[in-house]
């Protein structure tokens, strides 16, 4: 992609952006306006009065400390999903017997969602940042396992054989023919699965129940919270940060593994 | 260099798949691929070709009977028989000169190795685009270096199966002249599994011509023609114009036999009945 274009990508985002800006901020106003109040976004507060309070909020330390711990309990979990995902998966593709034993559990627990782990979450863990950390653990470990699993049922097989033809034995093929053709399957197990650990930590973080105002619980506490505080831009304020979050991980993500897989940006 | 190379099938049988939908898909098959020569395998599609390519290649076991080459018998993948697919197997990962060198271990690390790899680029007309990947090259080019691939290995035998198929008309003709140059000035003792009667004719000292499935030769054929061998040449010659309608003859007879076959086999015979079987859905590795 040359400058130009990467220019005008970056330039409709924010285009994009700002309009929508411009849409709530006279959206969640025009019933105070001219008595026609816009469905939903009339109930929001709008940007201005949540840009007072991201501003209020920038200058606290307690936002920061959340931004800190939501995304220490994000990285942690995504790293045990990537560092027990993987090589399970890896497992569940090359041994069929391993794949009998262990496919149908994997199959019944992936669709329980994390948030009903929690009262579990906290029995299984001494500590409240375990306990947080295993949830959005779960988030990232099912997509990762599940992706490669997919990716590997794809592989080209006339690779597999030629790579036998050409002397490789079992490990060797493994190594250089497997392991790279599941790559862009663990790429985006792993982008999909740090997008969900950022779903997953408001779930996470309601396990932490403390904290203060300012919110120290991490970012989706600070929803939590805000909510029963009844303080609505404060909420949306939360709500963007995590939104703001998972995208900037995701998209690091996604550079990381175009990194590892110079042949797919080669056309 | 005296050729190598020389292959033995004798009485093959093959049985792919297990309980009710196993099919004999090789019955007693016999030949011999002489060493230093290029033999085509022309049958109709389906017929089990691929399949007798996949045995040579050691990907399936003979159920019965057994091939050896240069006296030995085969079993197993081994880097002395190299193939070519239908459709292009390069690793997307890897270069095209990693792709070349591929190998377990420090062979690909060898630098004699990478030197004449290449040079065979460079034979191959590929030296340009050592660099590339792939997706970067054309179909041709890709054909182009698989056989690169598969001729650094010095194989003793070396099996096309259909590897021009996949490929425009213009590429196509290109590729097989260019195909027939390569083996003759190496004397490569090949395998050419095809359906496409010109192509045959144009590459092959030997023909065999392959019954329907359970396949078996139905005949073999000595082709006369003077080489070096060009489209035009091999389309307007008189002999080979000869050969040709008598493998045509050969080839619509085994058709309408497998067509009265399945009009006599009860009806559910019939939906799986001569489905073609590629290789990448009836291989297994051992």
């Amino acid at each position: 992609m040359n400058a130009k274009a990467r220019r005008t990508i970056v330039r409709r985002g924010i285009l994009g952006v700002l309009a929508w800006l411009a849409f709530w901020e006279v959206g969640s106003q025009l019933g105070e306006w001219i008595g026609v109040a816009v469905p939903f976004l009339d109930k929001v507060p709008p940007p201005h009065a949540v840009v007072g309070d991201l501003a209020e909020l920038i200058g606290e330390a307690g936002y920061w400390n959340s931004w800190a711990l939501s995304l220490q309990r994000v990285l942690w979990g995504f790293a045990f999903a990537i560092a027990i995902g993987v090589p399970l998966a890896l497992l569940i593709v090359t041994i069929r017997t391993f794949r009998g034993l262990f496919f149908p559990i994997f199959e019944t627990l992936r669709p329980i969602p994390p948030l009903a782990w929690v009262p579990l979450a906290i029995i299984f863990w001494p500590t409240q940042e375990l306990s947080i950390t295993f949830v959005t653990f779960l988030g990232a470990f099912f997509p990762i396992v599940l992706n490669i699993v997919d990716g590997a049922a794809q592989i080209d097989r006339r690779l597999v054989l030629i790579s036998r033809t050409l002397g490789l034995g079992r490990v060797g093929t493994f190594a250089r023919v497997l392991l790279p053709s599941t790559l862009p399957a663990m790429v985006t197990g792993a982008a999909v699965g740090m997008g969900i650990t950022w779903e997953v930590v408001v779930a996470a973080e309601l396990i932490s129940g403390g904290g203060n105002t300012s919110g120290d619980g991490g970012l989706g506490f600070l929803v939590w919270n805000s909510y029963q505080g009844g303080d609505l831009p404060r909420i949306v304020v939360g709500m963007i940060s995590l939104g703001v979050a998972g995208y900037l991980s995701s998209t690091m993500v996604r550079a990381l593994g175009a990194r590892l897989m110079p042949w797919r940006r080669a056309a | 260099m005296t050729a190598r190379g020389e292959t033995r099938v004798e009485r093959v049988s093959v049985r792919l798949g297990e309980g009710p939908s196993e099919k004999l898909v090789v019955r007693d098959c016999s030949f011999v691929l002489p060493a230093g020569a290029v033999t085509a395998m022309i049958g109709p599609s389906g017929c089990g070709k691929s399949t007798i390519g996949a045995v040579l290649a050691g990907f399936e076991r003979a159920s019965s009977g057994r091939v050896r080459l240069d006296g030995r018998e085969v079993s197993g993948p081994s880097p002395e028989r190299q193939i070519l697919f239908q459709e292009t197997a390069l690793m997307p990962w890897l270069t095209t000169l990693e792709n070349v060198v591929f190998a377990p271990g420090a062979r690909r690390r060898d630098k004699r190795r990478r030197e004449r790899a290449q040079k065979l680029l460079e034979r191959v007309g590929l030296r340009a685009f050592a660099d590339r990947y792939p997706s970067q090259l054309s179909g041709g080019m890709q054909r182009r270096a698989e056989l690169a691939r598969a001729l650094l290995n010095d194989p003793a035998l070396l099996i096309l199966d259909e590897p021009f198929r996949g490929l425009d008309a213009m590429t196509r003709e290109l590729m097989q002249e260019y195909t027939a140059e390569l083996l003759g000035e190496r004397r490569q003792t090949t395998l050419l599994v095809t359906t496409d009667i010109d192509e045959a004719l144009l590459l092959a000292d030997r023909v065999l011509v392959m019954s329907n499935r359970p396949t078996r030769v139905r005949e073999q054929l000595e082709v006369d023609l003077p080489r070096p061998r060009t489209h035009e040449a091999v389309l307007t010659d008189e002999r080979c114009q000869e050969l040709k309608r008598h493998v045509i003859e050969l080839l619509t007879d085994e058709v309408m036999r497998s067509f009265a076959a399945q009009a006599a086999a009860p009806a559910d015979d019939v939906s799986r009945g001569n489905g073609a079987a590629p290789l990448t859905t009836t291989t297994r590795s051992q």
